[in-house]
């Protein structure tokens, strides 16, 4: 068709040509998607002819497999039949093992009833056997429990044959349906598999149950020979336990026989012993290792005005008060039961003291406070002491009596003396043998004056009356004034004097007339027993810091070797000293070693002489005139000058 | 100077008065312990020797009178004790010396007397 004549504007054919190109545009937009959705379409249809194809397939397998499974089932449907027939089978026997389990358990049951009485007839019988009778009681309280269980596990047994009765009717008419559905056939044959499964465990179970039924039926067999066994055993174990218990009570009256002989015998030794020890005539006194009383005799009762009663257990201080002469208690470690529980061996003896009463009255006491030692230990202390009060007096007694004998014997002497003394002084008017004579006298005296003061020194030293007096003595002035009294012999005989005193201060503690005694002892006999013209050495020095030491030495005739132990014995006299001079008393040194041991000193000798003192070789030995040194060690403390 | 000897043994008691006698003193001598003391009570002295053991009346009651009377003369004991004890007690009642006599030459005595009265 022709388009008007007016001719189109150029702007309108543009606008007309774009419109005409969107609209192309669209058109050709909306031919591809359709081309698209049938080129998708076409795709689709293709894959189901794949599908199809594929789907055509499966059907076929699954059809074939379908007849497959179905085979299988008529199969398994056959095999369920078997199965079931010998479940039938299978529970009509245990059925049968059930009755017989129960006939057993019930007979175990009885067994066990019977045992459990012929356990307490036993134990009835023999009471020592019940601990026996006891565990078989148990045993059979447990045979018991296990029967139950037993008559349980058949009961579980027979409802378990019934639920297999039931699986099996079950499975029965599951068979006939299997040949109907292949589904049912399947879930049955799921349900038949599994309840197989069960059966056999069931199945399983049961053979265990049944073993260990036997392994229970043969141990009770043997555990109830066992118990007839035991019984024998039990039997002829009383019997023996009887006759051993006839020995036994033979052999306990033997005993209790020798016993009660041997209890009397000791307890006779013992009275014995005990009356012994309370009848010593002496208090007796025993503690234990801590000064405890245990034991005091009757003497000690009287003694100390107490009864024994009164005092064992108590502190030895507490009941035997001891004081010293001045009054005074002794002190608690000073006490001879302190110093024995605190020795070894040592006893321990104490004189001068005074035990106080239960009425405060004292008496004197000698006592020894021993320690009673056992394996090296010190267990307690045995103390006898007695009143000396008697020998107090018959040594008051004595010590007066020889006061008053020397001042009788002592009074004529003084006359003597002093008359003699007076005519000496005017001796001027008498002839040469008139004047000898008369010194004779004079000296006569002088050695009777001093025989009474040596007996009475000696009798104070035994009598124990030879107090040390100590006050500030000034030693060297004494050692002087001892060898100035005997400067008349030292110049007649021609000796040679060697002193060697201590220098400085020389003022020390200790009892001037007792030194004197001890010096003038020891000078004279060197005067004594040196022949003329000998060497006497005087010397005092120091031996340690409190220690003087005292040494008389002379050039003399000695000791003889064989008389040297006697030395210091009362009235010994050496042989040579008696040839030499007869006017000794054989009592110096004794009363010096008296003094001296007595005033804690020590005295000793050195002599190196003869080995023999007979008339033969006295003239050797007073040729070689060995001498003699005399020692003598006093610990004295110094005193001050100031003081 | 008058020495008052009181001395129960007449040798002793006349030695000693004859000593002292000798050496320029005057002396009276009386023979118990008893006699002294009445002579004391009347009389003075310079020095009285006194022994210890006497009839009627020892030594240390006459010291001990003495020493009640308070009497100061001074008193030499001579005796023929010899324990310490008598000494001591000797002492004790006043006595300014104590001699043994066996054991004290008289010259001794003499000299301790002149030594005292000096």
């Amino acid at each position: 068709m022709k388009k008007k004549v007016l001719v189109p504007t150029s702007r309108d054919i543009i606008l007309n040509l774009k419109v005409l190109a969107k609209e192309k545009e669209a058109v050709r937009r909306k031919l591809a998607v359709t081309a698209a959705k049938l080129a998708a379409t076409a795709k689709k249809l293709a894959v189901t002819a794949k599908e199809k194809e594929y789907v055509r397939r499966k059907l076929e397998v699954s059809a074939r497999e379908k007849e497959v499974v179905r085979r299988k089932l008529e199969v398994t449907a056959a095999k369920l039949a078997a199965t079931a027939e010998k479940l039938a089978r299978t529970a009509k026997e245990k059925e049968s093992a059930r009755s017989k389990l129960a006939i057993t358990a019930a007979e175990l049951a009885l067994t066990a009833k019977k045992l459990a009485v012929t356990a307490k007839e036993k134990e009835a019988v023999r009471r020592k056997l019940a601990v026996t009778a006891a565990k078989l009681a148990v045993t059979a309280e447990k045979l018991t429990v296990t029967a139950a269980k037993l008559a349980a596990t058949a009961e579980k047994l027979a409802i378990t044959a019934e639920e297999k009765e039931d699986v099996r009717q079950k499975l029965v008419i599951t068979a006939a349906k299997l040949a109907a559905t292949a589904e049912e056939k399947e879930d049955a044959r799921r349900k038949l598999a599994v309840t197989a499964e069960e059966k056999e465990d069931a199945r399983r179970k049961l053979a265990v149950t049944a073993e260990e039924k036997e392994d229970v039926r043969q141990k009770l067999v043997i555990t109830a020979a066992k118990l007839a066994a035991t019984a024998e055993e039990k039997e002829e174990v009383r019997r023996n336990l009887l006759v051993t218990a006839n020995k036994l009570k033979e052999a306990y009256e033997t005993l209790e026989n020798k016993v009660l002989e041997r209890t009397k015998s000791l307890e006779m030794a013992r009275a014995k012993e005990e009356a012994i020890l309370l009848s010593i005539g002496d208090g007796l006194l025993v503690t234990d290792e801590k000064g405890d009383i245990i034991l005091i005799n009757r003497t000690a009762e009287k003694l100390l005005g107490k009864k024994s009663t009164e005092v064992v257990g108590k502190g030895f201080v507490e009941v035997m008060p001891l004081e010293d002469e001045k009054g005074e208690r002794v002190l608690l470690e000073k006490h001879p039961v302190s110093v024995a529980l605190s020795g070894s061996t040592a006893i321990s003896a104490r004189t001068n003291s005074y035990y106080v009463r239960k009425d405060n009255t004292k008496f004197p006491v000698a006592s020894i406070a021993t320690p009673v030692i056992l394996n090296k230990k010190v267990i307690g202390t045995i103390k006898v002491f007695r009143d000396v009060t008697s020998e107090r007096d018959i040594d008051k007694a004595k010590t007066e009596f020889v006061s008053l004998a020397s001042h009788q014997l002592r009074t004529p002497l003084t006359s003597i003396g002093w008359y003699s003394e007076m005519l000496l002084k005017g001796a001027e008017s008498f002839s040469g043998n008139q004047k000898v004579y008369l010194e004779e006298i004079y000296q006569g005296n002088q050695r009777m004056v001093e025989l009474v003061n040596t007996l009475l020194d000696v009798s104070r030293i035994e009598l124990g009356t030879f107090m040390s007096e100590p006050k500030p003595t000034d030693i060297v002035l004494l050692a002087q004034a001892v060898l100035d009294e005997q400067k008349q012999n030292i110049k007649e005989k021609k000796f040679i004097i060697i002193k060697k005193f201590i220098k400085g201060p020389s003022v020390f503690l200790t009892d001037p007339k007792l030194l004197h005694i001890v010096f003038q002892n020891l000078i004279t006999n060197a005067v004594k027993y040196t022949p003329n013209g000998g060497t006497i050495e005087f010397t005092i020095s120091f031996d340690k810091k409190k220690t003087i030491l005292i040494k008389v030495s002379d050039t003399g005739y000695g000791i003889p070797k064989n008389q040297q132990k006697q030395i210091f014995t009362k009235l010994f006299r050496a042989d040579n000293a008696r040839d030499k001079d007869t006017s000794g008393t054989g009592l110096g040194l004794y009363i010096v070693k008296s003094i001296v041991e007595n005033t804690g000193g020590k005295i000793w000798f050195n002599s190196p002489a003869h080995k023999s003192s007979s008339v033969e070789r006295a003239k050797e030995d007073e040729e070689l005139n060995p001498g003699t040194t005399f020692y003598v060690a006093l610990t004295l403390d110094k005193v001050n000058a100031k003081k | 100077m008058n020495i008052l000897i009181i001395e129960d043994e007449k040798p002793l008691a006349r030695a000693l008065e004859l000593n002292l006698n000798n050496a320029g003193f005057l002396t009276k001598v009386v023979f118990n312990g008893s006699d002294g003391i009445n002579i004391l009570e009347k009389e003075t002295f310079d020095l009285i020797l006194c022994d210890l053991i006497m009839p009627k009346m020892d030594g240390f009651t006459v010291l001990a009178i003495l020493k009640e009377m308070k009497i100061k003369t001074p008193i030499i004991v001579l005796s023929n004790l010899s324990q310490k004890d008598d000494e001591k007690y000797a002492k004790a009642f006043g006595a300014k010396d104590f001699f043994i006599k066996s054991n004290t030459p008289i010259a001794n005595i003499v000299a301790k007397v002149k030594e005292i009265l000096k």
